[in-house]
Parts: C-alpha cells; structure tokens; sequence
C-alpha cells in the first residue's frame, strides 16, 4: 500500500496537482458556460 | 387472415422477384462456395473444433450481409410509392423478414453441407445444430433487414450496411455461436438451453423493435 | 458573481470532493489491486455516467419520434457524443488499470467486449448521422438507429456477462464490485463521484446544445 508515500507527505501533492488541474479545467467550463449564456441574449 | 393472406402473397412476391433474374441467387450461392473453398484452402484440414464453428458462422455472417444489402436497395421509387399507397408498413416488414429468414436457412444449410464436405464433420448433436442454424438465421434475417431498411434511407452507400449492422449483430453473433459451438460438442440440452432461450429472447426482441420502429422508416 | 446553476455548483463540489477524499480515504487492502482500487472511483464511475447518459440519449430518441421536435433530436446527440467521450475515458483508465492488475492491456472478458461493442454502436450512430443530408430526416432514422442499437447494446452489456465466467470484479468469482462487496467506506465516495460526473457529463452536454442552437440561429441569419 502507499502508506509509504503518505508518510512523507507526497500524497498531499498528488492531490494538489490533481485538483489544481481540475479547477483550471472548470475555470474553463465556467467561462464557457457564460460566454455561451451571454451569446444567447 | 386477410393479413396472412397479404403477407404470404408479399413473400411469394419476393420470392419471384429473386427467380426472375437468377443473378442474385446464384451470386449468393457462389459466394457461399468461394468462402467455405478459400477457408478450405488457406486451412487444409488442419482445423479444430472451436475454428469450425467461428469461422462457419463468420462465413454465414457475410453472406447474410451480402444477401439481405440489395433487398430494400433494388426497388425503384415507383415501386415503393406504389407499396405505400397500398399495403401497412408491418405487411412489408414482416414479408421482408420471413423472406429473407428462409433464404437465410437455405443458405445456412447449403452451407453446413458444403463446410463439411470440405472441413469434416464434427458436429455431434444434429438436432441442436441444426436449431442453432435454424434461429441463427432468423436473428440474422431480422436484424439486417431491418438495418438494410434504415441504411436504404440514408445515402445508398453498401457500406454503411456493414458499419451499422455489424455491431448490432453483436450479441446475435456470440450467443449463436455459443449455442452452435455446445450442439457441435454434443452437451446435454440442460447445458444448451439457456443459450436456447436467451437467443429466443433476443430474437423477439429484435422483432418486436422492428414491428415499432418500421413505420417511422417508411414514411417517405 | 458568476451565475452558475445550483447544479453546476453541485458538480463542481462533489468532483473536488472525490478527488480529495479518493485519494486520502481508507480503502480496503486487498491483494494484487492495492492502492489501485481507488481507481474504481473514476474508472467504474466513468461507466455509469456513460449507461446514465447512453439512456438519455435513448428516451430522447424516443421523445423525438412521438414529437419531432429538433430539440429532442439535438439532447439525443449531444449525449451521445459526451457518452461517448466518457466512455473513451472509462477504457482508456480500465486498459491502465488492466495493463496494472492483470498484466495485459487487453484480455478476452465478456465485459471488455461489451464495453468495446458499445463504442462500435455509438460509431456507427455517428456515421449514420454523417451519411444523411436533410436534417429531419437524419434526425427521424438516426433516432430509429439509436433506439434499436442502444437496446441490443444493452441487452448484450447487462444480460451476457452475468452468464459466462469473466476476468473482472464482480462476475465469476472473483472479488470486487458488486453491491454486496463494495466496502462502505468506499460507497461514501463512489455515490457522490458517480453523481459528480454525470453532472458534469449534462453540464458539457447542455454547452454543445447551446453552442448548436446557436449555429442554427446563425445560420438563419
């Protein structure tokens, strides 16, 4: 198991990477979404 | 019965259309014959039990494609304004897939007798093989007609015959061949018969889709 | 501040939140899968989205022949292309996952059959789309197409894997998911992961319908 990994911490950057690439990818989404929404009026 | 009536009379219809010119039955039979000889051919006897049955029914599967593109492809729109004035869209279906669930039994069979005169005969079971080539080519027939009908109204590209129904033969194709492969190996009904009934279901299944969905193809 | 459906906020909370608690939750120690069971949370999730919008996409094939409304026909295409893209995903992540586990990216399993049979439909779905000029009439046959197709699709995924042996979890003895053996700890982050993503699978469907209700309107002009 990664307990190893947890131990020094490295889990912790998994996850900030990981969410940091999702946030950017629904920064996108979101800017997307009001582009479309104003295109509409 | 008018509705029998009508549709017997469309069968017998079709039936005649393909006598007539005898160029697409005999194509079909030479198809069937090319395939099992190139089989022979590249495997010269040295083939075994799960092989046999694969490729017979990849074989079968090609022809039926073959068979069953040209149905709805064939008739000029005069004909078909002619049909749609007169007859339900279910009469076409239902003639068009009993029809071709014969040629497809025929076919099948001619081609069981060929392969084993080829290949060998290792078929253990006849009773079962031969409901298995029996219901084999009713899902077939009805699968393809009924993609033949949709493809027909799309461009007339043979080819997209082939893309939309091969993966809708899907399921079809590995029940049959299971159920194929268990009477070749000679199992026991008890073995055999949820294959049996799975492929029963699928193929009311399909007929009842198609019995749905036609009318909605033929409004043209 | 930005105007963002409730639901899209909702989506963007429970997909932060699978991604965090996936990778720091306790999952059950299980032998060769160890800590790849977590990708359980994206792969599997990956599928259902995918059975939940493919469904979608059926009822409004349906809706459409009862009611030819272009609408209707737009909802059942754009599902199936965002299905279809998640399904990618799912076998992309299942072959990394297999290449891991099993040691083979590809084996001969009922499931990984389906799955591949699945993408031939939504395929041939497409070209049939691609094949037809007029548009009520691409719309009315490739709704024909999808209703028949995606009901043998599913017949072939759901019903003929529960019959034969099969190399993944859950099927033939081995462990892993079914609903009886999904750890408890790991169903609190698998529900909302599922839900996650589906959200987000309409929240990307509903920009395509938007984006395409808006070429038409160009197209008008």
């Amino acid at each position: 198991m990664a307990d190893a990994f947890r131990q020094d911490g490295k889990i912790y950057v998994v996850i900030a990477v990981v969410c940091v690439l999702f946030a950017v990818l629904f920064g996108y989404l979101i800017y997307l979404d009001n582009k479309i929404n104003k295109l509409k009026k | 019965m008018q509705n029998t009536s009508k549709i017997f009379s469309l069968v017998i219809k079709e039936y005649r259309y393909d006598w007539r010119s005898r160029s697409a039955l005999s194509g079909m039979l030479m198809y069937v014959f090319a395939t099992v000889f190139i089989c022979y051919l590249s495997f010269k006897n040295v083939i075994d039990i799960p092989t046999w049955n694969s490729l017979f029914w990849i074989i079968i599967l090609f022809v039926a494609i073959n068979a069953i593109a040209k149905s709805f492809m064939a008739e000029s729109k005069a004909l078909q304004l002619f049909y749609y004035s007169f007859l339900s869209p279910y009469h076409i279906i239902v003639s068009k897939i009993i029809y071709h669930a014969v040629l497809m039994f025929v076919l099948a069979t001619l081609g069981a007798f060929i392969f084993t005169f080829f290949l060998g005969n290792p078929v253990q079971s006849y009773l079962q093989f031969s409901l298995a080539l029996l219901l084999g080519s009713v899902s077939f027939s009805s699968c393809l007609t009924m993609i033949s009908a949709i493809a027909s109204r799309a461009t007339n590209n043979p080819a997209l015959l082939a893309v939309l129904g091969f993966p809708v033969l899907l399921p079809v194709l590995t029940v049959t061949i299971r159920f194929s492969k268990n009477a070749i190996d000679g199992l026991a009904w008890s073995v055999n018969q949820p294959y049996f009934i799975l492929l029963l279901c699928l193929n009311a299944l399909i007929l009842a889709l198609a019995y749905l969905l036609f009318p909605y193809l033929w409004r043209e | 501040m930005l105007k963002l459906s409730w639901w899209k906020w909702l989506c963007i909370v429970l997909i932060f939140y699978t991604l965090i608690e996936g990778f720091l939750g306790p999952v059950p120690a299980l032998p060769i899968l160890n800590e790849t069971i977590r990708n359980l949370y994206f792969h599997v999730t990956m599928w259902f989205a995918m059975m939940i919008l493919m469904t979608v996409s059926l009822v409004y094939s349906i809706k459409y022949l009862s009611k030819p409304l272009a609408h209707n026909d737009t909802v059942a295409e754009m599902s199936a292309k965002v299905g279809m893209l998640f399904g990618i995903i799912g076998i992309l992540t299942g072959m990394i996952w297999a290449k891991n586990t099993w040691g083979a990216y590809w084996v001969n399993d009922a499931k990984l059959n389906g799955a591949a049979a699945a993408l031939l439909v939504y395929t041939a779905y497409f070209i049939l789309r691609n094949a037809i000029e007029d548009e009520t009439k691409r719309a009315r046959i490739s709704s024909v197409y999808a209703i028949f197709a995606f009901t043998l699709m599913m017949v072939f995924i759901m019903v003929l894997p529960r019959m034969t042996d099969s190399l993944h979890p859950g099927n033939g003895g081995n462990p892993g998911f079914s609903t009886y053996d999904l750890d408890a700890n790991m169903r609190k982050v698998f529900y909302p992961a599922v839900l996650g993503f589906t959200l987000l699978g309409i929240w990307i469907m509903q920009l395509k319908i938007n984006i395409k209700k808006l070429q038409h309107f160009n197209d008008e002009q």
